[in-house]
């Protein structure tokens, strides 16, 4: 910026400054401009985009483009560098036709102490930049339906992949864990009718006693067989769940002539989730750490608190623990760590909790090892927000 | 009147024009044109504050997602007192990217205000926070879900920012 073009309304200019002042116009295609004071006080305007402003009123509040901008504007008197200030492609407020931008540039004039705000037309754009424009949104569009796409696909081949292995899953349980049963129902039946034809109707009952013992057992397993095959097929609501009254309940109704002491601890939110899924988690690992429980008066500590978008919940007992070994294959169907005729239930209850915890998009994993310490920790990580 | 500048930020085409046409002037650009530079709109907020007794004047600068993060080292930004920032519901990059620009604006301009907007709510008809990226979900900035199309939530979304604004200002 020539300083001589700040001089041009004043009566002393000299002709040759008067020509570089209109110079400087001209080549900025300047339309409209003002001189300001040290305060941003407007002192004289020209052209139309400045007629409206009012004389002595503060730029930066007569101009909504400068509005908030006095620090930067300040700085161009102590930072040269900074000098001057553009305000390029402005359009104006509420304008409805893009026809009209211009660009604002502020020089401080040290000699004068004054600012200059020259308003100037700016080069319009082409019709082809605004085509290429929409041509970078359109494909930046299509791209991510792209990537959408793919991830629903990725989903489907996920799930696709989850079932195949549930269908391999329950072949193996059908042929194999309700075969023992079914065999030992076949082998009493036998040795019952063998019994009558001897005449010895109390090695008959025995038999028979056996027989229904198997077939209840096998009748558990089929109703938990169903429970774990419905798992991510239901179709659960989500809705505002006070977790601490959930496990309240589940508590009072195990925990009532048990002899063991269950202890609720940490944070218990309301969350819009799952209600009968969290039902089941909570309830097989609170009735697993009583059930399996060696002693008579155990205690079991049931905490939960939130840590970044999940609630981790812990189950703990200081019952006999669970070895190492055993820390996947109790998360399959029927896998139990004492004889099927001791335990009491079908087998099925953390293959459910697994399943489910992970049907919502959450984890679990067991923490235990009786060679070093009594007791077993069961931790869920459930997500506070649903996913779709 | 109090005015107050406030920026629209977003990826191209996540309908930041539209928000500000459709609060200013009830209606939606009818052919798309990319804002080049910065368009300026001027809408006055009432019934705001505790009893809702005060307004404050809106100068929203509704810049060319273009800029990305620079935007923040660009003239345009500076001496703004709030902004909203604009994702695209069903373009998962602009979600991921309303929160690089929520760090730049915080790294930027600490302390002022903004609100997270996710636009385009008609396409997928109820808010559902499992589309939101995780950043976003767990974000303690105000979040609205709107449709500039639908008419949804617009005004909601800059009474929020210009209600922060002035209880920050006291």
């Amino acid at each position: 910026m020539p300083s001589s073009a700040v001089k041009a309304e004043t009566p002393e200019a000299s002709p040759q400054r008067i020509v570089d002042a209109v110079g400087f116009l001209a080549r900025e295609r300047a339309c409209s401009m003002a001189w300001l004071d040290e305060e941003l006080r407007i002192l004289q305007q020209f052209g139309p985009l400045t007629a409206e402003l009012g004389q002595g009123a503060t730029i930066t509040s007569s101009l909504d483009v400068l509005l908030g901008l006095d620090e930067e504007l300040a700085a161009l008197k102590l930072e040269p560098e900074r000098n001057p200030l553009a305000i390029p492609n402005v359009l104006p407020p509420n304008a409805r036709s893009r026809g009209e931008r211009m660009t604002l540039t502020i020089y401080w004039i040290a000699d004068e102490k004054r600012y200059l705000l020259l308003i100037t037309r700016a080069a319009s754009f082409a019709d082809i930049e605004y085509r290429l424009a929409a041509e970078v949104r359109a494909r930046a569009i299509a791209e991510a339906e792209v990537a959408a796409q793919a991830r629903v696909v990725q989903r489907i081949n996920q799930e696709l992949a989850s079932a195949n292995r549930d269908l391999q899953e329950f072949a193996s349980v059908i042929s194999h864990d309700l075969r023992a049963p079914l065999r030992g129902l076949r082998y009493a039946a036998m040795d019952a009718k063998t019994a009558l034809g001897q005449g010895d109707t109390r090695k008959a009952a025995t038999d028979l006693d056996s027989a229904l013992s198997l077939a209840r057992r096998m009748s558990g397993m089929l109703t938990g067989l169903l429970d774990y095959a419905r798992v991510g097929r239901k179709v659960d609501a989500a809705e505002p769940v006070d977790t601490g009254e959930l496990v309240a309940s589940i508590v009072e109704s195990i925990a009532s002539g048990s002899g063991h002491s269950i202890h609720v601890e940490g944070e218990w939110p309301t969350l819009v989730t799952v209600a009968e899924p969290l039902d089941i988690i909570l309830r097989n690992l609170i009735d697993n750490a009583v059930k399996h429980h060696d002693r008579q008066n155990g205690c079991i500590r049931v905490r939960a608190e939130q840590e970044g978008g999940r609630l981790l919940v812990s189950v703990t007992d200081d019952g006999p623990g669970i070895e190492p070994a055993w820390h996947e294959a109790i998360f399959l169907p029927f896998r139990q760590l004492v004889d099927a005729d001791e335990a009491d239930g079908a087998g099925i209850g953390l293959a459910l909790v697994k399943k489910t915890v992970e049907r919502f998009g959450g984890a679990i994993e067991v923490q235990s090892d009786p060679s070093r310490a009594r007791g077993t920790t069961f931790r869920v990580a459930w997500p506070l927000t649903l996913s779709a | 009147m109090t005015a107050r500048k406030l920026l629209l930020l977003g990826e191209i085409g996540v309908g930041k024009t539209s928000l500000v046409r459709r609060l200013v002037h009830d209606e939606l650009p009818t052919d798309y044109r990319a804002t080049m530079g910065v368009d300026l709109y001027r809408y006055e907020i009432a019934g705001l504050g505790e009893g809702g007794g005060k307004a404050l004047e809106l100068v929203v600068w509704d810049l060319d997602g273009n800029y990305g993060e620079s935007i923040f080292q660009h003239v345009y930004s500076k001496g703004a007192s709030g902004a909203l920032i604009v994702g695209d519901v069903m373009r998962q990059s602009t979600l991921e990217h309303m929160v690089r620009l929520a760090d730049g604006f915080t790294e930027a301009m600490p302390s002022r205000q903004f609100t997270f907007v996710v636009n385009k709510l008609d396409l997928v008809g109820e808010p559902e926070a499992g589309l939101l990226p995780e950043r976003l979900r767990e974000a303690r900035q105000p979040l609205v879900w709107t449709s500039a199309l639908a008419a949804t939530n617009v005004l909601t979304a800059f009474r929020q920012v210009a209600d922060a604004i002035l209880r920050r200002e006291g």
